[in-house]
């Protein structure tokens, strides 16, 4: 990189930015001012000075900094990014699909990748689950993840084996419509015990009556 | 349209394709579903005293058939229960944490039955650390493909890939 010159390499290149602030913060108060620059003498609002500062050579060394620490990171084997900055490198995976709990549940989603860690270099297996987001609930409430070292991440796998095997027997589409079936006879008995509540109590008698077609011993 | 109880199917051609098991399942699952909306009118406060003790009655005979009607699933981890979402026993497998001094987060995953119509699934259930937690449910083969991204997963890192 042509711009590495122009600053002593450094260990840390991003601790130019200075204790307390947030390392490649181009977009706040600096950016503000250089946004600022071309319109000559105008005072810089978000500057303690109140006037436009020459912070250009700050942005180039920060710039330069940020282009050398990226172009000596070392990207894992696996990383799908490689052409990207350091960053946490994953392998790539889709998300696959589940199925619904119960005819009112959301399906959701799961992916395990490998995972390069970016400053530490760890490499562990990363698992992820995410439901889809649904109004009213909160944001958190909707992904989990967890990183596996390699042989926890084959135990998880030998687990999800069995359980398929153990529940392969599934026919997910036609057990949901039976459970329509079923939600509109209770649907029906519903209707019933609101008469009771209202207090009809003959209602009583046919709630036993459609309770037992329910369970088809009527 | 009379049938008889645990085995035979219903005459709706939609739960006649339904195994006796998941059949048993969803007429068990249905009664219990009479018996919360039964309880939840018991506890209306404007019900006459003389319906409260005839839906007692009915109430208690609901739970006993209600019972009577489910059945586990064959690896179900607690047979011995009343009508529940069944699994099978598995142990929760530790993770690690993903900075020093974060808490360790860990995953399961195992075979599961709805209580309400037997459908039978994988349940994943994966806890952060963060005291974060979602459990997902998957078909066997969707769980085996992510069986699948686990070992390949693992088998990258194993690779003898370098930590320079």
């Amino acid at each position: 990189m042509t711009t590495s010159t122009q600053i002593p390499r450094t260990s840390r290149p991003l601790e130019l930015a200075g204790p307390g602030e947030r390392p490649a913060s181009l977009s706040t108060q600096e950016g503000t001012c250089m946004r600022e620059q071309g319109s000559a003498s105008l005072g810089c609002a978000n500057h303690p000075s109140g006037r436009v500062q020459p912070n250009e050579e700050y942005a180039e060394r920060l710039l330069a900094a940020i282009a050398e620490r990226d172009a000596a990171f070392v990207h894992a084997p696996f990383c799908d990014h490689p052409e990207a900055g350091a960053h946490p490198c994953t392998s790539s995976a889709p998300a696959l699909p589940g199925v619904a709990y119960s005819v009112r549940g959301l399906p959701a989603t799961a992916q395990a990748i490998a995972w390069s860690e970016e400053d530490t270099r760890e490499q562990r297996v990363a698992i992820v689950i995410e439901h889809p987001y649904v109004e009213d609930e909160p944001a958190e409430d909707v992904f989990a993840e967890a990183w596996l070292e390699p042989a926890t991440a084959r135990a998880l796998a030998a687990q999800l084996l069995d359980a398929a095997r153990q529940a392969d027997a599934a026919e997910f589409v036609a057990e949901l419509d039976a459970v329509g079936e079923s939600d509109r006879q209770v649907t029906e008995l519903g209707a019933l015990f609101a008469r009771v509540e209202a207090g009809d109590f003959s209602t009583v008698a046919e709630v036993g009556d459609a309770m037992r077609r329910i369970v088809g011993v009527a | 349209m009379t049938v008889t109880a645990d085995t035979t199917p219903t005459v709706s051609t939609k739960t006649a394709m339904l195994s006796p098991l998941a059949d048993a399942s969803r007429r068990a699952s249905a009664f219990g579903a009479a018996l919360r909306a039964m309880r939840a009118a018991h506890d209306d406060a404007s019900i006459r005293p003389d319906n409260v003790a005839a839906i007692e009655e009915a109430y208690r005979a609901a739970s006993t058939e209600a019972d009577r009607l489910f059945q586990h699933a064959a690896w179900c981890d607690r047979p011995d229960t009343d009508t529940h979402c069944c699994m099978a026993h598995t142990e929760y497998i530790e993770g690690v944490p993903r900075m020093p001094g974060d808490a360790p987060a860990n995953a399961s995953a195992t075979a599961w039955a709805n209580e309400e119509d037997a459908a039978q699934s994988v349940c994943l259930s994966v806890e952060d650390g963060e005291g974060d937690s979602q459990d997902g449910w998957f078909s066997a083969d969707a769980a085996r493909a992510l069986a699948a991204q686990l070992t390949a997963a693992a088998d990258l890192i194993d690779g003898g890939v370098s930590r320079d």
